[in-house]
């Protein structure tokens, strides 16, 4: 498996991450060959085999769907750990550019 | 106290009130603050709250109210579990400044019990790696050799009792993060099985994989570890509830007639031979103690490293989503949304993740989910299968922990899928869920030879067995670094 440069830009839009031009060539050659390496797999003949998605025998019992309460100081304390917040609120830029009044 | 001491003489001692737990924090505060400029193997140490703690405990243990073995003991936790009130950063940038609201359910289980959180462990970002040399907070060094690595992700964790820096440690093993380190630092190390502890509060990497064990001197703190913090978790769904094993009991019943499997699959002619002689020694070692060895074979061991570095990035990428500089640690740019994402992703992230990132982001998207992810989950199943059927025949099987010893620092970070390849013989029992230990069984060329013993789901009582018989008949984890 080779990846293009134009791949990697593709990729690393969709993963929210941002290729410096001179990096571009280290990431094709890089990931081409684990892709080439994990290519191996194909040789196996899978046709009537399940894929194993996890490995839990039983899921542990679920709660009553209700809401757990939270107190002042833990709220407090989540919002420190907020990158940015203003009087209690959470702050984030603005989402919707064209919004009008 | 002696130096490097069991958990099981710090606990005697501190039960015997021949030391108390100030004098505990104080012992390993002073030789982290000696030794760990040299070795990083701790991003936050916090001697000051630890100390406070401490008062605590001694006081209530002149009231005598305490009854826990693990009162008073200092212990690491790997950076990539949350703690509450001291940073976590997972070794990545992006979470410099994030401070848990919570316990990971692991640590809280441990602090209930009295046992006291010295520090921070540095690892290789948020799991990713096997020499952890991928910390943005600085490689950590081996102390048997400040030129090697020290194995990961978890290195830190090793080091730490490694080093003698604290009474025990917690890791995460994912896909050998407990066991390689522990094999390069000489000490021993416990993946357990999937959902024998809680994965709550431990940073999610591979969701399917993740588990979080313990580091020691000995097999036998290993099972006194076990015994606190295993067992199901409300807020951990795939948590098992089959029911905690007596441990520190499990392990004294004696190993004769227990069924070791030998696989061939671990022991081609491609392997060292000095790793393989330090193997084979350790295995003729529990024979004469009336183990019993049996050749056997698992013929998809060979598929479980192409398998593990596709399912592993697929599921990273999606864990990681959530790192976006909005919800939690550091943001980067302010103008707009998207390139705030980029922005922070793209600062806060060392090349690895970024590269899991990117690898998980691609086998996931159309037109190529079958051909990788699909297939390399029923690899997986192949690989499952490979242990069910073995473990119908014996009752753990014994191998090399690491093809190699802890190689030389930069020697495989300019070749990823070379840094891959060392974890050959961990991934196996991280795709089947199965539990492993790795205890020290020998050195070459002055460093660290670890061995394998992997146990069926759910039976670490099997492995700690045989490792604390190991350890009865063998000196190897008496040896200590020079520091």
């Amino acid at each position: 498996m080779k990846l293009t440069v134009q791949d990697v830009d593709h990729i690393a839009g969709l993963a929210r991450l941002t290729i410096a031009p001179g990096e571009r060539e280290q990431y094709v050659s890089e990931m081409s060959a684990i892709l080439s390496y994990a290519q191996q797999l194909q040789t196996l003949d899978t046709s009537v085999v399940e894929p194993t998605t996890h490995l839990t025998e039983k899921l542990a019992e679920l709660r009553e769907d209700a809401v757990n309460s939270v107190t002042n100081e833990e709220r407090a304390q989540l919002v420190a750990a907020f990158p940015k917040s203003h009087a209690g609120l959470l702050v984030v830029p603005q989402v919707f550019q064209d919004y009008k009044e | 106290m002696n130096s490097f001491a069991t958990l099981t003489e710090w606990s005697d001692a501190l039960q015997t009130k021949k030391i108390s737990a100030v004098e505990t924090v104080d012992y390993f505060g002073e030789r982290i603050e000696r030794l760990d400029p040299t070795l990083n193997s701790f991003i936050t140490v916090d001697r000051e709250r630890a100390r406070q703690e401490a008062l605590k405990i001694d006081a209530d243990r002149a009231r005598g109210g305490i009854i826990s073995k693990l009162a008073g003991l200092p212990f690491g936790v790997k950076d990539a579990i949350d703690t509450e009130g001291i940073r976590s950063t997972g070794a990545a940038k992006i979470l410099d400044t994030f401070v848990p609201t919570f316990d990971a359910t692991v640590v809280k289980k441990l602090r209930a019990s009295g046992a006291i959180i010295i520090g921070k462990q540095n690892c290789d970002a948020f799991g990713h790696g096997g020499s952890n040399e991928n910390s943005m907070y600085g490689a950590v060094k081996n102390p048997w050799d400040i030129s090697r690595v020290a194995g990961g992700s978890s290195g830190g964790s090793a080091v730490g009792v490694a080093a003698d820096l604290c009474a025990f440690s917690i890791g995460e093993d994912t896909g050998g993060s407990v066991r390689a380190p522990a094999s390069f630092c000489g000490v021993s190390g416990l993946k357990v099985s999937y959902g024998r502890t809680s994965r709550y509060g431990a940073m999610p990497m591979a969701s399917s994989l993740d588990t979080v064990g313990p580091f020691a001197q000995t097999a036998e703190d290993l099972a006194l570890i076990l015994e606190h913090i295993a067992g199901p978790d409300p807020l951990d769904a795939t948590s098992s509830y089959t029911p905690v094993q007596k441990y520190t009991e499990e392990i004294k019943k004696d190993i004769r007639g227990l069924k070791i499997g030998v696989p061939a699959e671990y022991f081609l002619d491609t392997l060292d031979d000095a790793i393989n002689d330090a193997v084979v020694t350790a295995l003729e070692a529990l024979k004469s103690q009336g183990a019993i060895l049996v050749p056997v074979s698992m013929p998809h061991t060979k598929y479980a490293i192409a398998a593990y570095y596709i399912i592993v990035p697929c599921e990273d990428s999606s864990n990681l989503a959530r790192l976006d500089g909005i919800r939690y640690g550091v943001r980067r740019g302010e103008s707009e949304m998207l390139s705030l994402y980029a922005q922070s992703r793209t600062e806060g992230f060392p090349t690895e993740v970024k590269r899991r990132i990117m690898l998980g982001t691609f086998a996931l998207s159309h037109g190529y989910y079958d051909d990788y992810y699909l297939q390399a989950q029923k690899v997986r199943t192949l690989i499952k299968r490979d242990f069910d059927t073995v473990f119908e025949k014996v009752d753990i099987l014994a191998t090399p922990t690491a093809p190699e010893i802890a190689f030389k620092l930069g020697d495989k970070t300019s070749d990823p899928l070379k840094m891959y390849l060392s974890d050959a013989f961990v991934t196996p029992a991280s795709l089947a869920g199965v539990c492993a230990l790795s205890v020290p069984c020998g050195f070459v060329e002055g460093m660290p030879v670890g061995l394998q013993l992997m146990g069926p789901r759910m039976r670490e009582e099997l492995p700690l067995r045989a490792g604390h018989h190991f350890q009865q008949i063998t000196s190897w984890h008496t040896h200590h670094p020079s520091l």
